[in-house]
């Protein structure tokens, strides 16, 4: 697991209120189908991933934001502190 | 089963997948219920199915191919002059039934699903521009070619004159229900934020959707008595209608919100235009509504007392009046 996934995971656990994330979120984990995020918190997903990485969010990817492995690769894209360690 | 003659079936169209063609009734609670908790989830191709008792002649139930090669869904329903329902943000087809009721027998209804609604695919673009392009697409592609009257309703009202700017002859009416305007969607603005920043936007919207709740139960509390609403029935209408992808839905608080320039060139607008409002709206300020008139050339103003942010669905006999009355005016 990268440095980068462990944060998203984390940040998608804590909007979540998620215990044991680590043995529930992997990163093929779909948001809306396996973890049933809502609008709303789907807007704090977002936005406290783009503020911790400090990355704008793009309304035209947005969408393609399925699974935690599609928030890695979009992260990873963008972002100075974002690493695959 | 009767298929409209100018619009084919399966098979017929370039890019048109006619899921259902039926003598359907939306007043049914399949179809209040279908879209329900769907959205953003893998696409269940269950058909909304075959029933009797509505009164028009056809239900064709579509998943379009758009330029972009996403899958919108839309509904077409009756014969006579071609009227496009456009929602606001987060609702689907339900929350127009009883348009589809009064209106529907005398006129085409097309109901499209805006991209992320329902069963239809997010797309890239969902700035209003970007969403009217991807509804013409979809009207062009189920062979509505005459001018369209076109009715949208908050931020569908936004998309309806984008479109109506964009493609002034594909539009022979323009009805915009409680629009929002540019004021409040830069109120929200979504800038970088600190998680501080977050939690303020997050209460904003939160705020926005009990506001709209509570502006939709007063509202049923006060219609008259022989104002001929089931309140039950309206609330079981609004609840089931909501179904959104909930990417999508940041989707289109990113791309609109905040921005500006979120209202287009209302100058370039050609066809007649009326600006319908509740004036008891909780969410959108009338005020806004009176301002745009101004903006836009031929456009006429009309308010339902005591009506808040969903007319249609609580004083539908006033507005399906107020409706016909100006689009049979054409």
């Amino acid at each position: 697991m990268t440095d980068t996934e462990r944060r998203i995971i984390e940040i998608v656990s804590g909007c979540l209120e998620l215990e044991g994330a680590d043995r529930v979120i992997a990163a093929e984990t779909r948001l809306v189908e396996d973890l049933h995020v809502e609008s709303v918190q789907m807007i704090e997903i977002l936005y406290i991933i783009a503020s911790d990485f400090r990355v704008e969010l793009d309304a035209n990817r947005i969408g393609g934001l399925r699974t935690i492995e599609d928030m890695c690769r979009y992260v990873e894209e963008r972002s100075p502190r974002a690493d695959s360690a | 089963m009767i298929v409209p003659a100018e619009m084919g079936t399966r098979g017929e169209m370039n890019q048109a997948d006619l899921l259902s063609l039926t003598g359907a009734n939306p007043s049914s609670d399949r179809f209040i219920r279908y879209w329900s908790g769907r959205s953003g989830r893998s696409h269940q191709e269950e058909p909304l199915g075959e029933w009797d008792g509505f009164p028009v002649e056809a239900l064709g139930h579509f998943h379009v191919r758009t330029s972009s090669l996403k899958r919108i869904e839309a509904l077409v329903f009756g014969r006579g002059r071609p009227l496009l329902l456009i929602g606001g943000l987060g609702v689907t087809a339900p929350i127009w039934l009883n348009q589809l009721e009064g209106l529907a027998a005398d006129h085409r209804v097309l109901i499209i699903h805006k991209p992320g609604h329902g069963l239809s695919e997010t797309v890239d673009d969902l700035s209003f521009d970007g969403v009217a392009r991807t509804i013409l697409d979809v009207a062009t592609c189920l062979g509505f070619a005459e001018p369209l009257h076109v009715v949208g309703a908050c931020i569908g009202a936004n998309v309806a004159l984008a479109l109506a700017a964009m493609e002034p002859t594909r539009v022979a009416t323009l009805t915009l229900v409680n629009v929002v305007g540019s004021e409040s969607l830069e109120e929200l603005g979504t800038e970088s934020k600190d998680r501080h920043g977050v939690k303020a936007l997050m209460e904003s919207l939160r705020e926005l959707d009990r506001t709209l709740c509570a502006d939709l139960y007063r509202d049923i509390r006060d219609v008259p008595r022989d104002g001929g609403l089931d309140g039950k029935r309206a609330v079981e209408i609004y609840e089931n209608s909501k179904s959104i992808d909930p990417l999508a839905y940041v989707q289109y608080v990113v791309a609109n919100a905040g921005v500006r320039s979120s209202l287009p060139a209302t100058d370039e607008v050609r066809a007649r235009c009326l600006l319908l409002v509740g004036e008891k709206d909780s969410a959108v300020d009338a005020e806004s509504t009176w301002k745009l008139r101004s903006r836009i050339p031929n456009s006429i103003c009309a308010g339902i007392p005591n009506a808040g942010h969903y007319p249609y669905l609580t004083r539908a006999r006033e507005f399906n009046k107020i409706l016909r009355d100006f689009v049979d005016g054409a």
